[in-house]
């Protein structure tokens, strides 16, 4: 979010699922779209089975989008604004880039050319593994499409140079001249159902919702009036250095909420020690999940289909949810625990349904003013949406950028915080499988998909052979940070030299073993490489 | 000279002025993103006003400008002060609260008007002006709702 802010002056995905077929070429880096994002995914597929779209797919694992893909090419993790940067400089060189679109609506172009000109294929192979002539094929197809778009995950972002990577594809799709029309656009595809929403919403430790600054005056001032009380205008903070702030014992009490720490955070012994140094915690979820089990007091919230309220996608668009089940036992709703805390500590709160706070939210949220429930119905609609009367907006940018011009950064490549060595020789990265959702609070209750999924770690048949194991063998996976033993899955989806582990599953946790090293400005962690060993376990 | 010719070159001289309001606002700054801007919406100006002499050579030639979706998203925003520090969504917020003044003016010349083609013609340099609020309503809906933290 933070790189896309700072080429063109927002962050949110730029265009809608609905065009996705009308691209000629859709590069996907950085995300296992099938695993991951399942539905977009299945648009995808059709798109490309049916000829209307050709799809480049640059991942560290052959995921399974690459069997629909016209090219693949696989590169080593942390190494995405080599690629980048060497598809720039062949489309440069190539006289592929949109001059028109360069001229009219950017800036900073000369900077950028001058930076990429250092990757020649050859160069961007060394780097990267990305074979000289496949990456020349990719430039061609990409630089020569009339409209690509480009689809990207946690794959670009969790990084150390996370936001490096997302103005990397941000060049590419400004340099293209991509941006602002229907089948284009830099479309990074949230790791949740309703991150976006969760954002919009002020779910961030520096602003009100819909990105209104704490600490302007203005908005300030404005959220008091609306509120009819005092506000801080301190900043908070980011949930990473929160975890720190507990382990060093600044910080006293947490109350987390449909959140699953003791499964997601990275250096998981680190963060259960932060959270068992603390003197109280509350949990609210749906179950009584890892993170639940070390809280002083666990409060029970509702499941998706036992409530009603929106949930934002990650394309903007703001969607009803219809309660389907009564709750079950003391469950009550978010809001109505919230209602119920704030009465206790002395206020007056007297909602009935969650569509009352969503018509009190969108007075004070500018990009939502428009949306109502009934306005919303079955289909939902697009934000910004600045009154009733405004039918919203499914794709961004089509005149301008927020910033005016779009921002090309000349964006160096920098290599992963831990790279394997001679005691850890290989690379470690980590992400999702299909049958289970983030910490599997709610899929690994259900046999069926643990049936399907269970803990594992993928290696590749060279890996394998080196250390003699087999299918379903246990493994010992180590990095600096700990080890697990869990079976082996033996593939060639993943390269020689690079181990992948999913993370849903607690106990063969795989950020028992991840870095917690962060990306300077966006504060996430580098989730997607660091160094490992494997033995017969 | 007849009314109608009367009531174009009012309008042309508005678009003239403003013509020249982005042309200055253009010259003063040097943020590269205002300067474009407001070039932009002078070059728009300038093409309003070459549309509107047009009807002033052709003799017998009507305005006639189609009817566009109105968001009423510049009745919703206070008028920016005009300066060479202004961000750059607020010089689209300015550009767009213009068009909305222009058209609330032809639009009251045309209520106040008891003659009938004097008021078609008002209601027309409305609607050609509620036309370019629309666009610049798009613009404004385009940079104002920004996600960034």
């Amino acid at each position: 979010m933070a790189g896309l802010a700072a080429s063109f002056g927002s962050g949110a995905m730029t265009n809608d699922i609905a065009g996705l077929d009308k691209s000629d070429v859709a590069l996907i880096i950085g995300s296992d779209t099938s695993e991951c994002h399942p539905v977009l995914a299945a648009r995808l597929k059709k798109a490309a089975v049916d000829g209307k779209v050709k799809i480049i797919v640059i991942d560290p694992k052959r995921i399974k989008m690459a069997d629909f893909a016209t090219i693949y090419a696989c590169q080593r993790p942390g190494t995405d604004v080599a690629v980048l940067n060497g598809m720039m400089h062949l489309i440069i060189k190539n006289g592929w880039e949109d001059k028109k679109f360069i001229e009219e609506r950017t800036e900073g172009y000369e900077a950028l050319k001058e930076e990429v000109a250092k990757y020649t294929p050859e160069y961007v192979e060394k780097v990267s593994g990305v074979p000289a002539k496949t990456l020349e094929q990719i430039a061609e197809l990409f630089g020569r499409a009339e409209t690509a778009a480009l689809y990207y995950a946690m794959g670009i972002t969790q990084h150390t140079t996370g936001v490096d990577n997302v103005r990397s594809t941000a060049n590419l799709q400004m340099l293209c001249g991509n941006m602002g029309k229907v089948g284009g656009g830099v479309n990074p595809l949230r790791g949740q159902s309703n991150v976006q929403g969760a954002c919009d919403m002020g779910g961030l430790p520096n602003v009100f919702p819909a990105y209104q600054k704490i600490g302007d005056a203005a908005v300030q001032e404005k959220f008091e009036k609306f509120w009819g009380v005092k506000l801080s205008d301190k900043v908070g903070m980011t949930m990473t250095v929160a975890f720190d702030k507990a382990y060093n014992g600044e910080m006293k009490a947490f109350y987390i909420m449909g959140e699953n720490p003791m499964v997601s955070d990275p250096d998981l012994h680190h963060a259960e020690e932060a959270l068992k140094k603390l003197e109280f915690l509350v949990v609210q979820d749906i179950f009584l999940t890892e993170t639940a089990q070390l809280a002083h007091v666990v409060l029970p919230a509702t499941s998706p289909a036992e409530k009603e309220g929106t949930f934002s996608n990650t394309e903007r668009r703001v969607q009803l949810l219809f309660k389907a089940v009564n709750a079950p036992g003391q469950a009550k709703h978010d809001w109505e625990i919230h209602q119920l805390i704030a009465n206790k500590m002395g206020l007056n709160w007297n909602y009935t349904k969650a569509e009352e706070i969503f018509d009190e939210m969108r007075k004070c949220t500018p990009s939502y003013a428009g949306l109502t429930y009934k306005r919303l119905g079955f289909a939902g609609m697009h934000w910004p949406c600045p009154n009733e009367e405004h039918p919203g907006t499914p794709v961004l940018h089509i005149g301008k950028f927020t910033r005016g011009l779009g921002l090309f950064a000349a964006i160096p490549f920098k290599e992963p915080a831990e790279m394997p060595d001679k005691e850890y020789p290989l690379y470690f990265t980590t992400g999702r499988v299909l049958q289970q959702y983030h910490t599997g609070t709610m899929t690994r209750k259900t046999p069926g998909l643990n049936n399907l999924a269970g803990p594992h770690v993928m290696l590749s048949v060279e890996d394998a052979e080196a250390i003699c194991v087999k299918n379903g063998d246990k493994v010992k996976v180590s990095t600096r940070r700990g080890s697990i033993v869990t079976g082996a899955f033996i593939t060639k989806r993943c390269p020689k030299g690079t181990v992948f582990m999913p993370f849903h599953f607690a106990e063969a946790a795989a950020n028992k073993l991840t870095i917690n090293a962060l990306d300077p400005i966006a504060k996430i962690p580098e989730y997607k490489v660091c160094a490992c060993k494997i033995e017969k376990g | 000279m007849n009314e109608y010719r009367k009531i174009l070159l009012m309008a042309v001289n508005n678009e003239i002025e403003a013509y020249e309001f982005y042309e200055g606002a253009a010259a003063k700054t040097a943020n590269k993103a205002l300067k474009s801007i407001f070039v932009e919406l002078a070059d728009e100006e300038l093409k309003h006003q070459r549309l509107l002499e047009s009807f002033l050579v052709e003799e017998g030639k009507k305005l006639k400008f189609a009817e566009t979706a109105d968001y009423k998203i510049a009745e919703t925003v206070e008028l920016p002060r005009l300066s060479v520090q202004m961000s750059f969504v607020d010089a689209i917020a300015l550009a767009m609260k213009k068009e909305e003044e222009a058209m609330t003016m032809y639009r009251n010349f045309a209520e106040a008007s008891s003659d009938p083609e004097q008021k078609e013609m008002f209601t027309q340099l409305a609607r050609m002006e509620q036309g370019h609020k629309t666009r610049l309503e798009a613009l404004y809906t385009d940079t104002a709702f920004v996600e960034a933290w």
